[in-house]
């Protein structure tokens, strides 16, 4: 058996995670190549693709493929185009491994789950999943909407997020090992169940609108009614469709290829549009090494301008956060699974998952240990305030309605 | 009067642009085709164009049909459903609109202009309802081109 | 060939086979497409030979024609002669619009054993022909579009079975106003059982409150007590007071109903002699006498009151058991409690009424406060001036039982007013405003009659007419919504402020007695009632009707009807007729013993399916709800084909047959092929 990892473009936390495989395959048998455009060519039988890929990145995947008996797509990047596909929102031209070569073998996540990939790798039988609601404990209402809600304020733990007013489109995904759900975070989709998934939850959520005022307007001729063009409700309560409901599908989503100009760079210009409530989960996301530092940089740049105080129960679990992910990154040098796995259930434990769903602005969202008083680190519901934010490695704007119009993240 | 006033206008708007050819409309059940076969009993007339599909309510039509209509090759998408509060299956008419409301703002955040998808009432007693309709979804659509060009001809 | 020759052929007896019916092969589709010239309605514009030859170029097309006049028997033998000859199990006609002549050729197919829903209409004459007819190139163009759109739908389509569902013939009455005794009589009249149910402990409703009724000032007892008397000793019948809806199940032509029937401590036996209430020490203000005068804890509303029976109001009852005493043929009995009754019916008529606007949430107006009794409602003066009142019909001022010498009415309290959150025009009130100062004008020529309006709305007959009468008679009409009412802290006198908007002068007019027009509000409880019957109700309260102007009638849920003014403000008349329509339409399908359903319903495939509830969310008729074993049904009697659960679905497990994604995508493809395909 041999099995080669190629990491392409953009973050490493997939290609990162594929340490585990350790635990159950021989660790000679498998080959780590961050650098696809440089290693020895021999016969491959497993090719696992991590990372967001571009056409550029054909001859070379057509290469793999051609000495390949199998080649996995792993993660969301190489599958429906993952976060990096936002930036076709700026005419990137992010797109799945499927697109490029012929019939990969896919496996979705933003973490993809390690143990799917295990159990790809040795042919084992996949393990059936639920749709996420089924394992979800919130019910929906069946109620129309009143008004959609940026942020969750209710206590509620009973109704769906989306009867509650908040996106969440754990309708179109299988349960996962990530589980945003469970920290107050809806889910974004990460891992759809079916094709084309942000269209229908765009369809979903629109009817799910229903209640709230839609501006119409008489048309020019024949004196008709028609939907008005000027914002209304409707259009103001979702300031960014494509972040919430394509964020990791939007190069598979069937749209067209976005025209709004690039920025320069894929990653500013998947920022830009996106909600400021957001961003935590995103750069939690995506940050690959430096992912904590970057999302708790942001999340206390924000602090700091807005004077949101926090306490020091919250200071404390912040430090240690930090300091795992500085021994996260030897153990990925390393390639020490056992260490691996032993800081990321840490990590785990105080950020909710590899997602840092748990993080906010102004605290945490759910209680981190059993026996802590919450109120000490709670989330604080956040004032949106438009603005310069600078602290000299990460500069940011937000415009009127929370959303990113420029940013600017200097490597730590 | 007011019928030989949009003809004259059309007519301008159709002589500024030709790069469409098909433009999928989803007429309902009741209103949408009645103004639409009034139309035709009344002998108007309007872009060749329309291509117009049965739906039993506009409520039914939803995002996945408007990206399929433009993903093979439609120029644009409307629906036209009843008037507001007249809708024959209470509110049908009201959430097209909000899907088709978040359909535009999608398409502005892609860089697109919003005009490529439409909603419109009409009365089924009334053919220059519908043909008052099929003109201002020409109109729009040839704003829409001159702002940046046809959908397709961007990928 | 010529047009009159085809007339000719058209109209030559054919030869039938006594049964037509063939075998249908259905291993493959097999489609037969047929264009119609439609004389030079189609044919002038349309190239349709080169639309049939084009026909026969596409996938599963085994007959492609084209001829004259397709309705016309020569043109439906073409379609049955495909069938049986070439073994066609799909027809597509391209000719006229559905509505004209779908139905002809679906029932022609249907003669030859083929589901009639295998049968697609193409319309190139409406949507082609006739609207292209100078642009003959790309109107044949178009024409060949839709062709190849109706032939891709006809490809996928299935067969829609009609069930017959048995209704169970009998009808819920809900609410014994002039609406509901209205419907119930109507519906008795054609041999339907019907269970009416008051929650009052009387019938009649607002109209027996009534002193006149315009336009003729009529006496509205006299006008009802026939209807009320005549539902009362209706052999179908059966009359519930004091009762509230429970529970409703079911759907069209088969509603499980449970009904809770509060006690009224009174028997059968009660001969209506009044000695309990004549003995009885306490007293409240009458509810039905708009609080304009007594009565006792155990009572009738009024005289005439139907069931002619007393009632006890537990809540005032002291329980000093005087009335049990007294009761000369023992009917009193403080034991009885509420019961359960259930009723099966086939339909329901809502006939739940209205409720006055109260208006003391209009602050300045002062209503109901201390100091301001003189500030009362039209109903209010209504039940002063009745025959039966306690001033003996004459217009005496709460405050001090003086006769008023100056009377102001204010209009559109509670009506046309954004700020209590009313914006529509109840429409009656300008009229019995008119009729009330009417008659004190009539009673009393030397007192001030003062209208404060917005505008003056009576439309219809007779009431141009009778609006003129009242300003001949000396009414004062000023245009103008009063701002306040003022009381003089020293002398107590009212007064009310009001620009008058025509002169643009403000007045401050002096009052004795003021009198609100008050609107119609939905009636208090209607929210749990809708809920427990599944129909949706208008954002103004009342419940919805299906569609405003050709079934209102009709709820948002099959089977239940609305009658009179709880779809909406109504006069008398109106409300009338509108519940004689709603018993029609209730009558219809128990009359005629079952309901004949297309199952054109969605499907649910429940491997995709998360139980979400969407598709619940967005169905209107309610048709949709969660199992026991929390996975939504659909239920195929109450669904209405409109497709609304198909976008509501996050995954697309909801498909309308014959309007599935897959088959829209199918047509769709025809319709717009020609640009560039972006992405998958």
């Amino acid at each position: 058996m041999n099995v080669k990892i190629f990491q392409f473009n953009g973050c490493h936390k997939c290609f990162n995670e594929t340490i585990l495989l350790q635990k159950d395959l021989k660790k000679s048998d498998i080959e780590y190549i961050e650098n696809p455009y440089d290693w020895e060519l021999e016969e491959i039988n497993v090719a696992v693709i991590t990372g967001y890929l571009l056409p550029t990145d054909q001859e070379v995947l057509k290469k793999i493929q051609s000495i390949s008996d199998r080649v996995i797509a792993y993660g969301s990047c190489p599958t429906t185009g993952g976060l990096y596909g936002l930036a076709n929102q700026h005419g990137h031209e992010v797109t799945p491994l499927r697109n490029l070569i012929g019939n990969p073998q896919e496996l979705h996540g933003c973490l993809a789950e390690i143990e799917e990939l295990s159990s790809l790798i040795q042919n084992n039988d996949p393990k059936a999943l639920k749709n996420l609601c089924q394992v979800c404990k919130r019910r929906s209402t069946c109620e129309f909407l009143e008004k959609v809600h940026r942020q969750l304020e209710t206590e509620d733990e009973e109704t769906c997020f989306n009867d509650l007013g908040f996106l969440c489109s754990g309708y179109i995904a299988k349960e996962c090992k990530e589980r945003c759900i469970d920290y107050k975070t809806p889910c974004r989709g990460c891992k759809p169940s079916i094709t084309r998934p942000g269209i229908r939850m765009l369809g979903m959520f629109g009817t799910l609108m229903g209640n709230i005022e839609v501006a119409t307007e008489a048309s020019k001729y024949g004196a008709t009614d028609k939907l008005a063009d000027e914002e209304d409700d409707v259009t103001d309560s979702l300031p960014d469709i494509v972040g919430n409901f394509f964020r990791f599908s939007l190069p598979t989503s069937g749209l067209p290829k976005g025209r709004i100009p690039s920025q320069g760079n894929i990653l500013k210009d998947l920022f830009i549009g996106r909600m400021i409530e957001e961003i935590p989960l995103i750069l939690g996301l995506l940050g690959g090494a430096h992912s904590i530092t970057k999302t708790l940089n942001f999340i206390e740049t924000y602090e700091k301008e807005n004077n949101i105080t926090i306490t020091e129960k919250i200071r404390i679990y912040r430090d240690e956060l930090k300091e795992l992910e500085g021994e996260l990154q030897k153990a990925v040098e390393r390639k020490d699974p056992l260490k691996y796995e032993e800081i990321t259930t840490k990590i785990r434990e105080i950020a909710g998952n590899m997602n840092l769903s748990n993080l906010f602005f102004g605290g945490f969202k759910t209680p981190i240990r059993d026996d802590d008083e919450f109120d000490e680190y709670r989330t604080h519901t956040f004032e949106i305030v438009e603005g310069s934010y600078k602290n000299g490695v990460l500069n940011f704007d937000l415009d009127t309605e929370g959303r990113i119009i420029d940013i600017e993240m200097k490597e730590v | 009067m007011k019928l030989s006033h949009y003809q004259k206008e059309v007519s301008s708007a159709m002589s500024e642009c030709d790069e469409y050819e098909n433009v999928v409309v989803f007429m309902c059940n009741e209103c949408g085709q009645g103004s639409a076969n009034t139309a035709g009993v009344a002998r108007m007339s309007y872009d060749p164009a329309m291509r117009i599909v049965r739906v039993q309510c506009t409520g039914q039509v939803g995002p996945i049909q408007i990206m399929d209509a433009l993903n093979s090759g439609a120029d644009a998408v409307a629906c036209v459903g009843c008037c507001l509060g007249a809708c024959h299956f209470f509110n049908g008419n009201v959430i097209s609109m909000h899907r088709i409301k978040i359909m535009k703002k999608l398409f502005k955040e892609l860089g697109y202009s919003d005009q490529f998808v439409n909603q419109y009432t009409s009365r089924a007693a009334e053919g220059e309802t519908a043909v008052g309709d099929f003109d201002d979804i020409i109109e729009r659509l040839c704003s829409a081109i001159q702002e940046g060009g046809t959908i397709q001809n961007e990928c | 060939m010529t047009i009159e020759k085809e007339k000719i052929d058209s109209q030559s007896p054919q030869i039938q086979d006594e049964e037509e019916k063939v075998e249908i092969n259905d291993d493959e589709e097999r489609i037969g497409v047929f264009v119609c010239h439609c004389g030079h309605n189609i044919a002038g514009t349309v190239d349709v030979s080169s639309v049939a030859d084009y026909a026969s170029t596409l996938p599963n097309v085994v007959e492609a024609k084209h001829y004259m006049f397709m309705c016309s028997k020569p043109g439906v033998q073409l379609l049955k002669d495909s069938i049986k000859e070439k073994g066609v199990n799909r027809t597509v006609v391209a000719s006229c619009s559905k509505n004209q002549h779908g139905r002809t050729f679906a029932r022609t197919i249907e003669e030859m054993g083929l589901n009639k829903h295998r049968h697609q209409q193409v319309n190139i004459r409406e949507f082609n022909s006739w609207v292209h007819q100078k642009q003959k190139e790309k109107a044949t163009q178009k024409a060949k579009k839709l062709v190849e759109a109706g032939v891709n739908r006809a490809r996928k389509l299935e067969d829609v079975i009609t069930k017959k569902i048995p209704t169970t013939k009998s009808a819920l009455v809900i609410g014994a106003g002039i609406a509901g005794l209205r419907a119930a009589y109507d519906l008795a009249e054609l041999g339907i059982k019907v269970y009416l149910i008051e929650k009052k402990s009387t019938i009649g409703g607002h109209m027996t409150q009534l002193n006149k009724t315009f336009p003729t000032n009529e006496c509205p007892q006299c006008s009802i007590s026939p209807l009320t008397n005549g539902v009362a000793n209706h052999p179908l019948i059966e009359l519930y007071t004091l009762a509230k809806i429970k529970k409703v199940e079911g759907t069209m032509g088969n509603f499980e109903v449970e009904v809770e029937l509060k006690p009224r401590y009174v028997k059968d036996n009660c001969t209506s002699c009044g000695e309990c209430s004549e003995n009885c020490p306490v007293e409240v203000p009458s509810e039905w006498d708009s609080g304009m005068s007594m009565r006792n804890a155990i009572y009738k509303a009024y005289p005439q009151a139907i069931p002619a029976m007393y009632v006890r109001d537990k809540k005032t009852c002291i329980e000093c058991n005087t009335c049990i005493n007294v009761c000369p043929v023992q009917a009193v009995d403080f034991s009885m409690e509420s019961e359960t009754k259930s009723f099966n019916v086939g339909s329901i008529v809502v006939a739940a009424g209205y409720d006055e606007y109260n208006p003391s949430e209009i602050e300045p107006y002062h209503y109901g406060q201390e100091g301001y009794e003189d500030v009362i409602t039209q109903l209010q003066l209504e039940r002063i001036l009745a025959p039966t009142s306690l001033t003996d019909s004459q217009v005496l001022r709460p405050s001090d039982g003086k006769i008023p010498r100056k009377v102001v009415m204010i209009q559109c309290v509670g009506s046309r007013n954004e700020q209590v959150g009313n914006k529509y025009c109840t429409g009656v009130c300008c009229k019995f405003a008119t009729k009330n100062a009417g008659i004190i004008k009539d009673m009393y020529p030397n007192t001030d009659v003062t209208i404060c309006y917005i505008d003056m709305r009576t439309p219809g007959l007779n009431f141009e007419e009778y609006y003129k009468e009242a300003q001949e008679k000396g009414i004062r009409f000023i245009r103008g919504r009063p701002s306040e009412i003022i009381k003089d802290p020293i002398s107590g006198e009212l007064s009310v402020v009001v620009e008058d908007t025509l002169t643009q002068t403000p007045l401050r007019l002096d009052a004795d007695l003021i009198v609100l027009s008050a609107a119609m509000v939905a009636p208090t409880g209607i929210g749990p009632l809708g809920s427990k019957l599944h129909v949706l109700r208008s954002k103004e309260g009342f419940l919805k009707e299906f569609h405003i102007k050709m079934n209102p009638t009709q709820s948002s849920k099959g089977g239940i009807y609305l009658a009179g003014t709880i779809q909406g403000p109504k006069d008398i008349s109106e409300t009338v007729a509108h519940a004689g329509n709603a018993a029609a339409l209730a009558a219809a399908p128990l009359v005629k013993g079952y309901i004949e359903k297309e199952m054109l319903i969605p499907t649910i495939n429940y491997e995709l399916c998360v139980d979400c509830g969407m598709c619940k969310t967005a169905c209107n008729p309610a048709a949709i709800d969660f199992n026991d074993d929390g996975r939504p049904v659909v239920n195929e009697v109450a669904c209405r084909s409109c497709g609304m659960c198909m976008p509501a679905c996050p995954t697309g497990a909801i498909q309308l047959l014959n309007f599935s994604d897959d088959q829209l995508l199918d047509e769709i493809v025809a319709l717009s092929k020609g640009g560039v395909i972006c992405n998958e």
